[in-house]
């Protein structure tokens, strides 16, 4: 009996020993499901990890996915998409929290990127948001993969719907999005249609006078067609940038032949709507002018125009100092300032002589001297830092301010970047 | 009198003569590709369009409309008669039947190369035809002067660009006019003749969704502008009823005319059209007012009924709603996210702004102008011209390929602001001098002429006796006259600079200049089909990317998996994803497709980058829709999320069989490590081995390779070991002869 005892102790003894060093050297995976229904029921189906945290509960053992978003969310580091996309990942978690599925089949992980800079630092993270799927490893759901999965943004998007569609794909049952129904948009409206119903019905004399006058259409169909032909839907379909800064500059025109910035686009669509209505004032009102030297000014006005020119002069091209492209692109060119009748010079000043890239606009008054492109050098110098939405173009190599994540093309060469 | 011809008729006679100018100027500018390479059919569509005429022209039309395609899209073949627009081969086999007739014995390919130019000098009468409707005949000869060399027109209809548009431009202008015609009389027999040509169109190409949309929107404004008449009633039921009949005849069509989306709108207005006239008849009976109120209450309760009737038979299922290709158009991302296959092709593209300069020059901003005369005069036919502009312009924006809807409209409307323009410039009875002198002569003029016809002298006549504005300096005119024929001559010169430089290559011809100037052709694609139809068997499957299927079929008349008719999109998924995977993956498909050859087409060497590499995304896309577990878009992407092809790409990426075919042997070109010229980049230098295909033929500039596809192997092993056993030896002796090296 007492030999009993003396063994219970000695158990007793040995497993207190154990225990806590066994926890803290390997949590089990009861431990890590608790930690994870703790915190999801806390903070409404999403779990805010830490670096060790992390670690923790994507080690091997798993019988549950987690997804895990690693986000920047600190302001002065301005990551946009981390912001918008945040309410968008906190729905599907609330989302799959009510679905009705056993809760504890999938948990949602953020980790911030003031929390987990040593996670980042190990993935060679370069870009936030960052959404990782992890599969279970054990229990009924595992699958034969057992790799983390990565939600490509670029190509799926920001909705909380397509991140729902990609973790259906993976468990195989769906996650559902209840996006919650803005009762106030509603009531907005609501409020605004009936305003509007009772403007016209109140001041129906008034608006059928603007239905009925031929200007107001004019001007509508005038300003859609303008829109149309100036490549608005291009602007629209391509999510362009409506300006562009480069090195503090400002671009108001793409490079590329199909490719263009908003402001471009508006400003084309002015010069045609100015050049028709120069046709038009030269049909309609010039002709009505009585007085002869009016009349004269007014076909004048109508046709004369002071832009400057660039025009190219033979000279050898050399290398941009500026881009480095392998093609010879700096040429020489003289600017002169002109006035022209539409577009026959009438008068020219004084010339001034340009060396201009035609690849980035690189400009300088004297021959760029020769120099060596070294890629090598440039790329491995230091590993590249976290540059929260700006990203380097693929093909000319210049940084691209894609904050809002919406941009697919570079502004600088034109190529494609969202692929 | 000038040919004993009084004013009149040398008016007439002068029409007939710059008309007959302008058609040869169209034609002419057309013929830039057959001088410069030869009459050879273009591109990929025109080389089905070929073999289609072929073979109606050596069979019957019967067996023409009961042709099942068994060499296309091996196994499952084609039904070509129901599947097709019939219009175009049916035109070239009437002009070769009729040719052959009159015995002219004139090559079948010869007449396709030059349909297109001999319908673009069709499409330039009949826009002199429309604009004369809607402004006058010199206003129609400017239109038909611009639209015969348009480079937004000129882009589809070169020689040798054998395609539904290059007939199907004049169709749509002519149809046009014939609606404006019969809308202006109000005549049965002008709203049949558009039936007519509507029926022709719609045997011709999928665009008259176009018209049967335009047609309707033209008279429901109408309707709204309180403008309904008997003259609108009389064309469009007459339209309408026969245009939907005769459009059912086409196989192709069928009861989509009354049964889908597209069609709805027009069958709706039919509707309206007849309650309107209906309320309209017992109205003139009745003349109350209260009847009046009430009547148009029941014209707004009906059009209520109908469209919620149509979309509760679309909800229904009993309409079919828009087909993917049409609601793209509205819903601008919905292709991109559904059916890649459609956004892929680039003509599907939304266009920026230098594309819609490159192909209209200075007629884009005379457009805007013009519709603005148009809302000052606003006639029926004017409403028409707006409607056509608006919704163009907007087709053109969301793809390139529309910008082709768009010309005619331009060309039209900057017609009549240029011809404004003139008649106010170039008006020499306005000058003061001689103003008097003119008014006694025009009203001569106009005693003589019984029918005053030319609406000049009328004006004129009316003009110089009252307050009308003129301009008065001679100088305000030269310059105006001289700025304006200044653009009229940049236009011409950048509309055959635009031709000859942009549009006028055959695409399966390539030409490019040596350091010295000469030119230098490039014949790869001809030289590997030739290759195939000369040294394969007649029954061999050629497995390729879905664009080159129509030109083997026509040039090699081999049989092919995919080809551009794209009617079955998995069956491009799994030639796609067969170009995606390794080659065991690879070779398992192949073999259960029978296929013997795989050809890819490769410009690293020449820099050609519209190869298969650089299409290669988009087969992994379209395989990715499909087969979405075994193809993986990250996968081909560097972890920096780049497309490489050189030391960087991933291992995915170097064992597709894309890949492999691509860059086989290439560095044993270069002695060392093979560059690529399109891509910009150093290829890895290990060498690639193919162990499940063998290189068959490679062209002189390598832009097409064949390969043909191993057999199994006579001892049964996989084809791997056996490429491993007999490459053994020799590395394994290489291996140890370093060993030895290393170790003395």
């Amino acid at each position: 009996m007492i030999k009993n005892f003396v063994v219970f102790i000695f158990i007793l003894f040995y497993l207190s020993c154990l225990l806590p060093s066994y926890i803290n050297a390997k949590p089990t995976l009861e431990t890590k499901v608790q930690k994870l229904n703790e915190a999801t029921r806390k903070n409404q189906g999403v779990v805010e990890l830490d670096s060790s945290l992390y670690d923790e509960i994507i080690s091997a053992p798993r019988n549950y996915s987690i997804a895990i978003l690693l986000t920047a969310l600190e302001p002065q580091i301005n990551c946009v998409p981390c912001r918008d996309f945040d309410p968008e990942f906190r729905l599907v978690a609330n989302g799959w929290l009510w679905s009705g599925n056993d809760p504890s089949r999938l948990y949602f992980g953020i980790l911030d990127f003031k929390n987990g800079r040593e996670i980042y630092a190990r993935l060679n993270l370069n870009n936030a948001p960052t959404l990782f799927y992890f599969p279970p490893t054990i229990g009924p759901y595992a699958k034969k993969v057992f790799e983390q999965d990565r939600y490509d943004f670029n190509r799926r998007g920001f909705a909380a719907e397509s991140v729902a569609a990609f973790l259906s794909h993976h468990l195989g049952t769906e996650v559902p999005v209840n996006r919650p129904l803005n009762y106030f948009a509603i009531f907005l409206s609501a409020f605004f249609i009936l305003a509007a119903l009772a403007v016209v019905k109140l001041m129906y004399p008034t608006i059928q006078s603007i239905i009925l006058k031929k200007n107001i259409w004019t001007a509508l169909s005038l300003v859609i067609i303008l829109m149309m032909i100036s490549g608005h839907m291009w602007n629209h379909i391509r999510g362009a940038p409506y300006i562009t800064l480069n090195n503090g500059k400002v671009n108001y025109v793409a490079h590329g032949y199909s490719n263009q910035l908003g402001i471009e686009s508006q400003i084309v669509a002015l010069i045609y709507g100015v050049c028709a209505l120069c046709v038009v004032s030269l049909i309609i009102s010039v002709p009505k002018i009585e007085d002869k030297t009016k009349q004269r000014l007014g076909v004048y006005v109508s046709i004369g125009s002071y832009a400057p020119k660039l025009s190219r002069m033979a000279s050898p091209a050399v290398r941009c100092p500026n881009c480095l492209d392998p093609a010879l692109t700096v040429n020489l060119y003289k600017v002169q300032n002109q006035l022209s009748l539409f577009f026959i010079p009438i008068w020219r000043s004084k010339a001034k002589y340009l060396w201009i890239c035609d690849r980035c606009k690189w400009t300088g008054l004297s021959r760029p001297e020769e120099q060596v492109r070294e890629e090598t050098e440039l790329g491995q110098q230091n590993p590249p830092l976290p540059t929260w939405g700006l990203t380097r173009c693929t093909n000319c190599s210049m940084e691209i301010n894609n904050v809002s994540g919406r941009m697919r093309y570079c502004p600088y060469c034109g190529s494609n970047i969202s692929d | 009198m000038v040919l004993g011809l009084d004013s009149q008729n040398q008016a007439a006679l002068l029409k007939v003569v710059i008309l007959g100018l302008i058609s040869f100027v169209a034609i002419a500018s057309r013929l830039f590709s057959i001088i410069r390479f030869e009459s050879v059919i273009h591109e990929f569509d025109p080389w089905f369009n070929y073999r289609a005429t072929k073979y109606l022209v050596s069979t019957s039309f019967y067996d023409f409309w009961n042709w099942f395609d068994e060499r296309s899209w091996y196994p499952l073949g084609r039904v070509v008669g129901g599947t097709v627009f019939p219009g175009l081969m049916v035109t070239s086999a009437t002009i070769y039947n009729i040719l052959h007739a009159l015995n002219f014995p004139v090559d079948i390919r010869n007449i396709c190369v030059l349909l297109a130019p001999a319908f673009s000098a069709l499409t330039a009468i009949s826009a002199y035809l429309f604009t004369a409707e809607i402004k006058n005949s010199s206003a129609g000869l400017l239109a038909a002067a611009f639209i015969g060399v348009a480079p937004g027109y000129i882009s589809r209809s070169v020689a040798g660009s054998y395609d539904n548009e290059g007939i199907a431009i004049f169709l749509l202008m002519f149809t046009f006019y014939l609606w404006i015609k019969g809308l202006k009389e109000g005549s049965a027999f002008y709203g049949a003749l558009t039936a007519l040509f509507y029926f022709y169109m719609v045997a011709a190409w999928g665009g008259y969704v176009f018209i049967i949309n335009l047609i309707p929107l033209h008279a429901f404004v109408l309707i709204l502008m309180g403008r309904f008449s008997s003259r609108l009633y009389v064309a469009y039921s007459s339209f309408y009823v026969l245009g939907t009949l005769m459009s059912m005849q086409i196989p192709f069509v069928g009861f989509q005319a009354t049964r889908t989306s597209e069609h709805m709108a027009a069958m709706g207005i039919f509707f309206l059209l007849q309650i309107i006239a209906f309320v309209e008849l017992v109205r003139s009976h009745l003349a109350s007012k209260q009847f009046q109120i009430l009547f148009k209450s029941f014209i707004v309760i009906s059009f209520i009924i109908m469209f919620s009737a149509l979309v509760l038979l679309t909800l229904g299922g009993y309409i079919a709603p828009w087909t993917g290709r049409f609601y793209s158009l509205w819903d601008t991302g919905y292709a991109k996210k559904y059916i890649p296959i459609i956004a892929s092709v680039s003509e599907h593209q939304p266009t920026a702004w230098p594309s819609f300069f490159f192909d209209l020059e200075m007629l884009i901003f005379l457009f805007p102008a013009g519709i603005y005369l148009c809302f000052r005069e606003l006639r029926d036919e004017h409403v028409f011209v707006i409607l056509y502009g608006i919704t163009s312009s907007y087709f053109a924006g969301v793809m390139v390929r529309l910008m082709l809807t768009l010309t005619p409209i331009v060309c039209v409307t900057a017609a009549v602001a240029v011809s404004h323009l003139l008649d106010l410039y170039l008006d020499i009875n306005d000058l003061e001098m001689e103003q008097t002198i003119d008014k006694s002569e025009s009203s001569n003029k106009s005693k003589h002429s019984e029918k005053p016809v030319t609406k000049k002298v009328k004006e004129n006549g009316s003009r110089s006796s009252s307050n009308q504005p003129k301009i008065k300096g001679f100088d305000s005119r030269a310059i105006v006259i001289m700025n304006f024929f200044f653009f009229l001559v940049v236009f011409i010169w950048h509309c055959t600079w635009v031709t000859s430089n942009a549009y006028s290559s055959p695409s399966i011809v390539l030409a490019s200049r040596n350091n010295d100037g000469t030119s230098f052709i490039i014949d790869d694609f001809r030289e590997a089909y030739y290759w195939l139809r000369k040294n394969t068997d007649y029954n061999s499957r050629v497995m390729s990317w879905w664009d080159y299927g129509y030109q083997i079929a026509g040039m090699a008349d081999r049989t092919t998996l995919v080809d551009n008719n794209t009617w079955n999109n998995t069956h491009i998924a799994t030639v796609g994803k067969a170009m995606a995977s390794s080659e065991e993956v690879a070779y398992q498909i192949m073999r259960r497709h029978d296929v013997n050859y795989v050809l890819v087409i490769f410009g690293g060497l020449l820099g050609y980058s519209g190869d298969d590499i650089n299409k290669f995304l988009w087969m992994i896309r379209i395989a990715e829709g499909v087969y979405p577990d075994e193809v993986k878009e990250e996968n081909y992407f560097t972890a920096r999320g780049e497309y490489r092809v050189d030391d960087e790409a991933t291992p995915t990426m170097r064992n597709s069989i894309m890949y492999k075919l691509s860059y086989h042997n290439y560095n044993q070109l270069f002695n060392g490590q093979g560059h690529d010229r399109v891509r910009n980049a150093r290829l890895p230098s290990e060498t690639i081995q193919l162990s499940t295909l063998e290189e068959a033929y490679t062209t002189e500039n390598w832009i097409v390779r064949i390969y043909k596809v191993k057999d199994l192997d006579n001892l049964g092993r996989s084809l791997k070991q056996a490429t491993a056993f007999n490459l053994g030896k020799k590395t394994h002796r290489t291996k140890n002869s370093k060993k030895k090296y290393g170790n003395y």
